[in-house]
């Protein structure tokens, strides 16, 4: 698949920004405390993280007259669904940051935490699940696409959070917290690596229809690239491809290393790199995830 | 009514009339228009409904050379309109034609993602996606006489081999031909029952039974024509 820069960079931000407002919202039921103003100013910044990535996402559409059509269909597209909840998690945000600044109530405050953290999870999992429905791309339909979008969300989110909460000079994140995901999205991304290998439930001889010969095109019928083959067939060398895995690979570990050093020497400027390794990593990662796979309809240009 | 094509990749002869046929109709018809980059330049690009691939066929007894003219073969589980966040992708009820309104499509590109068969296309100046509509601004048309009311392709290939009809209607020729033929449904796998079908073309096996002479004389002509066979 072609990789489109805008929506590579919308997953990769949004998933950073969304797994951030999850733990933010998590704040409550754990141990760290924070004050309502470095609270306010997380929230507000995951809201514009966020928002800049759905902003990316309409710079990838062709028609962007029409965008505000796209929350109509919640009852089969996953895109609406994920522009739905995209929008909701707005008041959601505000009505949490509000009330643990001015309301006494923990209960209330734990709630509504609860609330954003599940419709910060809820958008991600719509994102990932508008790749993983598409029968046509085998290697994104598979439950590992949406483990390894909320994954790396969920890391790529504590180690931002953890940035902002250790610039505001307030508090750190438990280590264990960051460390976990990361080695969860690590794993997971390696698993959906080894299952890239596996052929795909289509053949040539099921895509023509013909079963008696071997099949060999001869021409594709035009003198130039088509819209099919430049959206599909999009490839680069099996040797870009390990490198490119070595290093998302080495910068997710590299990230959660200096994740850890940032909590131990309370440093923001470790922190910040940490969070900008981690995100250089998943954009490596996110953009290998477009050009492995392989549609269906390339059985018609091979 | 399952309205729909019939394909003969047998008999076709990969002439492109009927992709021709079909942008001429198209790109002034409800979908319109189809539009062009500079097509008379070195790389031109622009948006088809119908584009044909062509493909040799190699077995143990013959080689062919093969037309393959792919469009929309409108779906009866059709991903592309379950995906579509605008609405604008929909499959009608009457007769099961797959359409893009083109006043709500915002061309994010998703329905051409979720089609199996390479049969949208975004087009590259309007920014919305392009399909197939079966000429539905044709066939139900009572100004023109009634053996016209056929898709343009249909009409213009010059060796028949594009069948139109319904599959809902068992009389109809498009459900005989479909059986007496053994029409293939493409990607069976995915799950999407295509409505058009595919005749596979057949083997030269298939076609020149081999049969031995019974009377002595007819044997030995047979080993003969065996023996100085190419």
């Amino acid at each position: 698949m072609h990789p489109p820069f805008s929506i590579i960079f919308f997953t990769v931000i949004t998933g950073m920004g969304y797994g951030a407002l999850t733990w933010l919202g998590l704040l409550p039921l754990t141990a760290t405390t924070v004050s309502g103003q470095t609270l306010i100013i997380s929230l507000c910044i995951c809201l514009i993280t966020v928002t800049s990535g759905l902003l990316s996402s309409i710079l990838h559409l062709a028609n962007k007259k029409n965008a505000w059509l796209a929350l109509s269909q919640i009852k089969t597209s996953w895109l609406s669904r994920e522009g739905l909840v995209a929008l909701i998690l707005f008041p959601v945000a505000i009505s949490y940051g509000a009330a643990s600044s001015y309301l006494a109530n923990a209960g209330t405050v734990t709630a509504l935490g609860l609330l954003l953290a599940a419709n910060a999870i809820a958008v991600i999992f719509c994102t990932s699940m508008i790749y993983a429905s598409l029968k046509t791309v085998p290697q994104w339909h598979t439950k590992l696409t949406p483990s390894s979008y909320l994954l790396l969300g969920f890391s790529s989110g504590a180690l931002f959070l953890n940035a902002v909460l250790v610039s505001t000079r307030d508090e750190t994140l438990p280590v264990a917290l960051f460390l976990g995901c990361g080695v969860a999205a690590i794993t997971v991304k390696a698993l959906h690596w080894r299952a890239l290998g596996k052929p795909g439930p289509v053949t040539v001889k099921s895509a023509l229809g013909i079963s008696h010969a071997s099949m060999l095109l001869l021409d594709t019928g035009h003198g130039s690239k088509n819209f099919i083959e430049k959206e599909f067939c999009y490839d680069v060398g099996p040797r870009t491809q390990r490198q490119a895995r070595v290093i998302v690979i080495v910068l997710l570990v590299g990230a959660l290393l200096l994740g850890s050093l940032a909590v131990m020497r309370d440093s923001w400027i470790v922190a910040c790199s940490a969070c900008v390794t981690s995100l250089l990593g998943i954009f490596l990662e996110r953009w290998l995830f477009f050009v492995e796979a392989k549609h269906v309809v390339r059985k018609y240009y091979e | 009514m399952r309205l729909g094509l019939i394909i003969d990749v047998e008999t076709c002869v990969g002439c492109h009339g009927c992709a021709t046929a079909c942008k001429q109709w198209n790109t002034s018809g409800t979908i319109g228009p189809l539009s062009d980059i500079e097509p008379y330049g070195s790389a031109p690009d622009g948006a088809w409904l119908n584009r044909i691939k062509t493909f040799e066929l190699v077995s143990e007894t013959s080689e062919q050379t093969v037309h393959f003219p792919m469009s929309c073969l409108h779906c009866e589980n059709a991903d592309c309109v379950s995906v579509c966040p605008t609405g604008a992708s929909y499959k009608r009820e009457e007769d099961g034609i797959v359409l893009v309104d083109q006043d709500r499509c915002m061309g994010c590109n998703l329905c051409a993602w979720a089609c199996p068969y390479g049969a949208r296309e975004l087009d590259p100046v309007q920014g919305t996606m392009k399909k197939c509509t079966l000429c539905v601004d044709r066939i139900y048309d009572e100004r023109l006489p009634e053996e016209e009311r056929k898709p343009a392709c249909v009409l213009t290939c010059p060796t028949n081999s594009r069948l139109f009809g319904d599959f809902d209607d068992p009389q109809s020729e498009v459900s005989q031909v479909a059986a007496a033929r053994d029409g293939q449904d493409l990607m069976p796998e995915l799950g999407y029952a295509p409505t058009n079908q595919y005749l596979a073309p057949r083997s030269n096996k298939e076609k020149l039974p081999q049969r031995r002479s019974e009377d002595l004389l007819g044997s030995i002509t047979d080993w003969i024509k065996e023996a100085i066979a190419r």
